[in-house]
């Protein structure tokens, strides 16, 4: 039987909050980051076109963390995800 | 305790700084880049830590809207409508007269960034929008001059140092500048007080560790605050421009610097109106930026433009589905730049 996918924790953007209920944080089952960004966009669309573009990659502007890395420092998207793992969409701060 | 360093006791005390890290202080020579919320900010923690000579540039007048976060800025400083660096640089020479502050009243862009940047130890980030901090990462690694980069808006905020040749650079975590409309601006969504000061704190305390001689306590983070919830967070960002093979720090793109790249900018003779271009293409959604700039003026939407006459300032942005804008009311492109950036976001 297939193992069932880890729940992990998604941290939303104070921007985009209004966008999924005002929710700071989502909880998501998914393999890797390429699958949370996918459930993102199944369940708040709205959401996930604000951070991917139409090939579904993250846009320039928005840098996405595993706990503590960027994930670049792992394997981009395909970075595989365990149970309680924080995934952290962050946007760049443009304002000063 | 020699006299000159005598005001700096408390900080001299501190075991991180010393009377060798103070002496390094006031020898230093800063780049201030933009004196609003963040700036004037760090232009203070910045003059009264004793650092030795401050060149302040912003191109901005100082408003009432503007008291309510930017420190060194007063009611008198509106009335007499001064520049910000010049009432800056007013204030600054009050509170340390042992210092020298120098202010530029002036845009800053890829024709006059390496005079500001050729005689100072770093460059600290005041701007509010992204094509001129593209610009600072470009000097800065064309100079290899590190720069402190902070941002903020609503109640959240980012800093980052970069030490050319050594960390991660803007471009090894933003590749390109973010689509008009894709970011908030403090015009659009507001922002706290107090996420400035927590800002210009870290980026502060930066500056003071490079210029005391202690650069091996910089860390290779990205600092995300949220003054809101009170949450600090340390993001790895260490072997990031390998990883990333950065088109700047690893690839040696200049094309900010070289005038390349960054939004075009047309005056439109006889109509006192500058039309800006942003430097990527884009596809705005129109009744969204609407909606956004509720708040900032009178606001018309149609499916071709949105219109934004300003409540103060006599200026009208009018904004195409394409990104490009005409803004009607100044035949100054800073000005223009600046009103794109504040409104639509660059």
């Amino acid at each position: 039987m297939k193992n069932p996918l880890p729940d992990v924790r998604v941290a939303i953007p104070p921007a985009l909050r209004p966008l999924c209920g005002n929710r700071g944080e989502l909880w998501i089952a998914a393999h890797d980051v390429r699958g949370v960004l996918a459930e993102i966009a199944r369940i708040h669309p709205e959401v996930h076109v604000r951070i991917c573009d139409e090939q579904g990659e993250p846009r320039p502007h928005i840098n996405v963390f595993v706990n503590h890395d960027h994930v670049r420092l792992r394997d981009g998207l395909t970075t595989v995800l365990t149970v309680g793992d924080l995934v952290t969409i962050l946007p760049a701060v443009s304002g000063g | 305790m020699h006299a000159d360093i005598q005001r700096y006791s408390r900080q001299i005390l501190f075991q991180g700084i010393g009377e060798a890290g103070q002496r390094r202080i006031m020898a230093g020579r800063v780049l201030v880049c933009g004196c609003g919320a963040l700036g004037s900010a760090l232009a203070d923690g910045l003059a009264r830590a004793g650092v030795g000579f401050l060149r302040i540039v912003d191109r901005d007048f100082v408003e009432l809207s503007n008291l309510q976060r930017q420190v060194l800025f007063d009611e008198d400083d509106v009335a007499n409508q001064l520049p910000k660096a010049v009432a800056a640089a007013q204030k600054l020479t009050r509170i340390n007269r042992t210092i020298q502050v120098q202010p530029i009243v002036a845009d800053i862009d890829h024709a006059n960034i390496l005079g500001l940047v050729q005689d100072v130890d770093l460059i600290v980030d005041g701007m509010d929008n992204f094509e001129t901090r593209f610009l600072i990462n470009d000097a800065a690694l064309h100079t290899q001059t590190p720069w402190v980069y902070g941002g903020c808006v609503g109640s959240v905020g980012q800093t980052l140092t970069v030490l050319p040749g050594e960390s991660a650079c803007l471009r090894c975590l933003i590749d390109s500048a973010p689509d008009a409309g894709a970011l908030e601006t403090c015009e659009t969504a507001g922002v706290l007080g107090p996420i400035v000061h927590w800002v210009a704190a870290l980026q502060v305390v930066a500056a003071l560790k490079l210029l005391a001689g202690r650069r091996d306590l910089i860390e290779p983070v990205l600092t995300v605050v949220d003054v809101w919830d009170g949450s600090l967070r340390k993001l790895n960002v260490a072997g990031l421009r390998e990883r990333a093979n950065c088109p700047a720090c690893v690839g040696g793109e200049r094309g900010w610097l070289s005038g390349e790249k960054g939004s075009r900018t047309t005056v439109l003779c006889g109509r006192n109106a500058v039309q800006v271009t942003p430097p990527e293409k884009t596809t705005l959604d129109l009744p969204e930026l609407a909606g956004r700039l509720a708040g900032a003026g009178d606001v018309a939407v149609n499916r071709f433009l949105v219109r934004l006459t300003l409540s103060t300032g006599g200026c009208c942005l009018t904004v195409f589905a394409d990104g490009r804008a005409i803004i009607q009311g100044t035949d100054d492109p800073g000005t223009a730049r600046g009103l794109y950036a504040r409104y639509v976001g660059s």
